[in-house]
């Protein structure tokens, strides 16, 4: 079967290092997307077997596109490779079926064994004892984490309703939560414990 | 000056109880003594211009030429202190008392003075006497005018008969009528005239009397008949005056002839004449003379020698008639011989009987002697004790076998006991001690015995009070003085002893209890000496300045109820005792003689008087305000009753104390309002204050005759008026005032406040306007600097991640050798960049949180196989071996990035400083604490450049520059951050070419 691989990533040296690695596992293309935009536009082009993606692109959040890109593609196969904590950002891997989470830190060897997984669309053992359960970003839910997003990235309460098409109220409901559950009194300390944990945006 | 009575006679029949009825007119003849009493005494001049007695204020008044002074009996007082009244002080003309009996006077500018009461002041109701008329009118208070004027006679003389006006000017008798003087009768010379019974009478200077007539318009002098005296008239001697003195014609008048002084009667178409005293002082020019009817005083007035003042002389005093050689006059213990004489124990006779009698002290004794009831008298002399019997005057004992300094004697139970300096003995054959004293004071004598009960007698000592105890045979010290006054003399008073002591006053006994008299005003009292009891219950006491008298009941009150007050009755020169210090000390000290005279021992001689027969007239003084002074001005004491000013200091109250009594007679006290009486001195009677309170005050004064004991109380009041600055609205004002200033000054504070706030607040807010403006900058730049951070973490060490894996893919694949190696450099430089990065990374994290994320199960051997194969190329050759001895599969809970980073320094320092061998990282565990090891073969470091990496001191801190020491320290830097962050310790054990091993040491909790 031919292995098409699409990279939705915004670092052209990353698109390319993986490239690299894939070639090494047989992969007939390997076809790249820089923003959301682009990837939702490739994947129209092509026919892809597998997708890696970076969750924080350019235009936005690649998770709010999971769920129409399961819709579309069923038979694809998705690997999320980002920066965003596992113990924090693992949980989307059964929200939205995929087969598995790289973290970019990961050392190179791991990151090798991973990708030929993918590739040959073999599971991954999930190594337990690596997850955080004391980060307390690990307890926000994936739509949580989607708007976690935006407020790391400065927006408003208004704004995030109509970047996502909620209501103020569930916004507002959703932005408390995240408050309560990392225990932050402040945006500021909300920035602060992002970055001790390790949360981009 | 003290003029003695001219005679020295005194017959005791003459103190006679005739004095007792006593009638201003009729007195017999008393026994006088002269004082005169001049400018040395306080009278103004010595001319006399007039004289007056007042009997209702018991005040004399004496016109003087040098004005009118005011004389109570032992001072006087002027009245032209003062500007206005300076006039008083100026001569007078005449004296006289008008006809409603007001005193009043004339000066030499003709203006007029009356007496008010106590005072003289100017009259207001007559400018001046120029005229007889004027004086005529003035004296006898006539309406008519009288058109004649003549002028006055200085030596004026009026009559005055049932309203009729006679006056007698130069030598002619002029008949006051209506409009004008009728000349009645041209005199032969100066008469003296006088009225008698509405009769007018003439005295002629030869002592021939003439009696005024007047029939049908004929007005003549009969001479009358003889009144029975022969005046003594000497023509060549010009003092001896045959004189008449009659104030006014309803008064007694008087007639002065040599040394006799009469009153003259009309009785019975007769005159006659009753001699008051026949011891007038003589050769003196007398112009005027006044007798105060109730004490019977002569006041005398001379024309240039001043005031005489006569006195009953009540008491005698009796001095030897012959001297004995080297014996004085002074008297002790008294015996009154067969003959009626007094013999004392020095042998003195005092007396003037000539019957011849036994001399009982044949020779001089010592002053205490005694006669027991069966008439023995006991005395000692240079013989012993005597025994001398009075009824057979003789001898009938004479022993000398105990002490004759001195013996006092006591008789108990028919048993005579003596006491003296040794010891008591008893009289048995002979004199036998009962009791030797073991010690007594030095001189110790007994003055005084007396037996208290049926077991004990009281000795009056030098040494204080004893009591000897008959049955015990004990001689014990009862009470002595605070003074160490000597008791004198023990006195039975009803079984109330009375003790006199010298210098300590008077106590009473009582039933083993002894209490203090209060002494007198002038502590005349504090040497008493003898008791005499008369048969009035009056106990009469000796001083060393004269006698005092006071009823029994009053003592024996002062026993029950207290001091209060005690009644006495002074005698002292002014009741004619002319020798006041009396003696004492002796036994018996006085003495009542058969006559019924006391006779008491004196410094002189005896002082003898008849106790029934002295006038017991009680005359109460009175007080008058003289002066009342504020600040040393005089105020009218009429306008007491306007306010004074408030700034007064000093108030000062003279006062004016009336009675011819001696001052030694009067009890003076006062008060300031409700304070206790004070005790005022009769012979300065000034009342002072200082500082006196506003508002109202009384001064109380009173006082009593101390023979009385009712008081008169006088009282005065004045207001000193309270300072505007007290005023009750002032406090009202000042209420509102502290009130206002009060809320000034809140008012004040709170506007500084105000402004303080205001201006803080300002600076507040700008201050807080600039921190929000800092704390936004910091914010921002904290979210500037999280940004970069998180574009490091995405943005930078993952692009370079994949630069090397891209890098090292492309050196795999790559055929040509040079391109390899560029690409094979380009992965190194970029792994290498990788770390770096995530170093700096790491640490700027570290550097910038405020807590430390939890630990994390680590594999540690798996994190030092990544970093040995990472760290394989920057070896320095091939010499070098990096091996990782951490057991496989080893989990630790720790920071993995941070240990990552660690080691990854610790590691690459060890590559930088080992050309050969190995670097070997290990790990070691005990029961506390772990440690990961990194050891190397390396050139090692000197001690200065390990206690460098692990202190972080600057190298010019350091004693000398480290040697050895690679890059810039920055890798240190870090890992002592990250230790510091870990709570880890670092130890480095390096020797010189041998090689270092780092030690970094975690705790296992």
């Amino acid at each position: 079967m031919e292995v098409k691989v699409l990279v939705a990533e915004d670092h052209s040296i990353v698109k390319m290092g993986l490239t690299a690695i894939l070639n090494k596992f047989k992969v007939s293309y390997v076809g790249e997307a820089n923003t959301c935009n682009d990837l939702m536009t490739e994947l129209g082009n092509q026919t892809y077997t597998h997708l890696i993606l970076d969750i924080i692109l350019p235009d936005g959040n690649s998770l709010e596109y999971i769920e129409t890109i399961n819709e579309k593609y069923p038979q694809l196969s998705i690997l999320v490779h980002s920066m965003q904590p596992f113990e924090v950002y693992g949980k989307i891997i059964n929200k939205f079926n995929l087969h598995s989470y790289l973290h970019k830190g990961a050392s190179e060897s791991e990151i090798n064994y991973h990708l030929e997984l993918f590739i040959k669309n073999q599971p991954l053992t999930i190594k337990k004892g690596v997850e955080d359960a004391e980060n307390p970003f690990s307890t926000l839910a994936v739509r949580e984490l989607e708007i976690l997003h935006y407020l790391l990235n400065g927006y408003r309460t208004k704004e995030i309703a109509n970047l996502l098409g909620l209501k103020m109220n569930t916004v507002s409901t959703i932005k408390s939560n995240i408050f309560d559950k990392v225990k932050a009194d402040s945006f500021t300390h909300l920035l602060q414990l992002a970055h001790v944990h390790q949360i981009s945006y | 000056m003290y003029i003695k009575s001219v005679t020295s006679k005194f017959y005791c029949t003459i103190f006679s109880a005739l004095l007792l009825f006593w009638s201003p007119n009729s007195f017999a003849q008393l026994q006088y003594n002269f004082e005169r009493i001049n400018t040395e005494n306080g009278l103004p001049t010595n001319a006399i211009k007039g004289l007056r007695f007042d009997e209702k204020t018991r005040f004399l008044w004496v016109a003087t030429e040098s004005g009118i002074v005011r004389y109570n009996g032992h001072g006087f007082q002027n009245f032209g202190d003062y500007e206005k009244t300076a006039a008083l002080n100026g001569r007078i003309v005449l004296f006289e008392k008008s006809i409603n009996g007001k005193l009043f006077g004339k000066l030499i500018d003709e203006r007029v003075f009356v007496i008010n009461e106590n005072k003289a002041e100017i009259a207001t109701d007559i400018n001046k006497l120029s005229t007889e008329a004027d004086y005529l009118s003035y004296k006898f208070n006539l309406n008519s005018i009288l058109k004649d004027k003549i002028n006055m006679d200085i030596e004026t003389r009026d009559y005055n008969i049932d309203n009729n006006i006679y006056t007698k000017i130069d030598f002619k008798l002029y008949k006051f009528t209506s409009q004008k003087l009728e000349f009645l009768i041209k005199l032969p010379s100066d008469e003296s005239g006088f009225v008698l019974n509405k009769q007018l009478f003439f005295l002629r200077k030869d002592g021939v009397f003439f009696k005024a007539t007047e029939a049908d318009s004929n007005f003549k002098l009969e001479k009358i008949a003889d009144h029975g005296k022969k005046l003594a008239y000497d023509a060549k001697n010009a003092f001896t005056q045959i004189k008449v003195f009659q104030s006014s014609s309803q008064e007694t008048a008087y007639l002065l002839a040599s040394n006799k002084l009469y009153t003259i009667s009309y009785v019975n178409d007769e005159l006659k004449l009753h001699l008051i005293t026949d011891q007038f002082p003589t050769n003196e020019f007398v112009k005027y003379v006044q007798i105060d009817n109730i004490t019977h005083t002569i006041y005398i007035g001379t024309d240039n020698r001043g005031l005489i003042v006569g006195r009953p002389k009540y008491f005698k005093r009796v001095i030897p008639e012959n001297a004995i050689e080297g014996i004085s006059t002074s008297a002790y213990a008294q015996l009154q011989l067969s003959n009626g004489n007094i013999q004392i124990n020095t042998g003195q006779i005092f007396g003037t009987a000539t019957i011849p009698t036994t001399k009982v002290f044949y020779r001089k004794s010592e002053p205490g002697t005694f006669i027991s009831k069966d008439s023995i008298l006991f005395m000692t002399n240079s013989d012993g004790i005597v025994a001398y019997d009075l009824k057979k005057n003789k001898i009938i004992n004479i022993a000398n076998n105990i002490s004759y300094n001195r013996n006092t004697f006591v008789e108990v139970n028919h048993k005579i006991y003596s006491f003296n300096e040794k010891g008591i003995a008893i009289k048995n054959n002979q004199w036998d001690y009962l009791l030797l004293f073991k010690k007594m004071p030095f001189s110790f004598i007994v003055y005084g015995l007396q037996q208290i009960n049926e077991n004990e007698i009281l000795a009056a000592t030098t040494d204080g009070l004893y009591k000897y105890n008959l049955k015990k045979n004990t001689f014990v010290l009862f009470y002595k003085d605070n003074e160490n006054a000597n008791f004198r003399t023990i006195y039975n008073l009803n079984d109330y002893y009375l003790i006199g002591t010298y210098g300590g006053g008077v106590y009473m006994y009582y039933k083993d209890s002894i209490k203090k008299l209060p002494l007198d005003q002038n502590k005349y009292l504090n040497y008493t000496h003898c008791f005499l009891q008369d048969k009035n219950k009056n106990v009469w006491a000796s001083t060393n300045k004269g006698l005092f008298m006071s009823p029994a009941h009053s003592l024996i009150d002062f026993w029950n109820k207290g001091p209060g007050n005690i009644k006495f009755r002074y005698f002292g020169k002014s009741e004619g005792i002319d020798e006041l210090e009396m003696n004492g000390g002796c036994t018996p000290c006085a003495i009542k003689l058969q006559n019924g005279n006391f006779s008491f021992p004196g410094i002189d001689g005896l002082i003898q008087f008849n106790p029934d027969s002295l006038p017991y007239v009680i005359i109460h003084p009175k007080v008058y305000l003289d002066k009342f002074l504020v600040d040393g001005r005089s105020i009218n004491t009429n306008a007491l009753k306007n306010e004074l000013p408030s700034t007064i200091k000093n108030i000062e109250l003279q006062l004016g104390i009336s009675g011819m009594l001696s001052q030694e007679n009067i009890m003076l006290e006062y008060k300031f309002d409700d304070d206790a009486w004070m005790r005022l001195n009769v012979k300065s009677p000034i009342i002072k204050y200082s500082n006196p309170r506003y508002g109202s005050h009384k001064v109380s004064i009173r006082l009593r005759n101390t023979i009385d004991n009712k008081w008169v109380q006088e009282e005065y009041f004045f207001i000193i008026r309270y300072p505007w600055t007290l005023h009750p609205i002032m406090y009202l004002v000042y209420l509102l005032l502290s009130i206002g200033l009060v809320l000034l000054y809140i008012r004040f504070k709170t506007i500084i406040y105000q402004r303080r706030q205001k201006i803080l607040e300002q600076e507040v807010d700008a201050k807080t306007a600039t921190l929000n403006t800092l704390n936004e900058n910091l914010v921002k730049r904290n979210q500037a600097k999280d940004h970069v951070i998180a574009i490091m973490n995405h943005d930078i060490l993952t692009p370079l991640k994949y630069l090397h894996i891209t890098a090292k893919n492309i050196a795999d694949i790559s055929q040509e050798q040079n391109v390899k190696s560029s690409i094979t450099q380009i992965a190194r430089t970029s792994k290498e960049l990788e770390y770096l990065t995530s170093n700096m990374l790491n640490w700027v994290k570290f550097e910038s949180v405020e807590y430390f994320p939890k630990k994390q199960p680590v594999n540690l051997h798996d994190l030092v196989k990544d970093l040995v194969e990472f760290v394989q190329p920057f070896k320095q050759n091939d010499n070098v071996e990096i091996i990782n001895n951490v057991p496989v599969g080893l989990i630790i809970q720790n920071w993995g990035d941070t240990l990552r980073v660690l080691l990854y320094n610790l590691i690459v320092n060890s590559i930088n400083h080992t050309k050969f061998g190995r670097i070997e990282i290990a790990y070691e565990q005990n029961s506390i604490a772990y440690q990961i090891i990194v050891k190397d073969t390396g050139i090692g470091m000197n001690a200065s450049m390990v206690q460098y990496l692990l202190s972080g001191k600057r190298k010019d801190e350091l004693e000398q520059i480290p040697k050895f020491k690679k890059g810039n320290g920055v890798g240190f830097q870090i890992i002592r951050n990250i230790l510091q962050l870990m709570k880890a310790q670092l130890t480095i054990d390096s020797k010189i070419n041998v090689g270092t091993v780092v030690v970094i040491n975690f705790d296992l909790a």
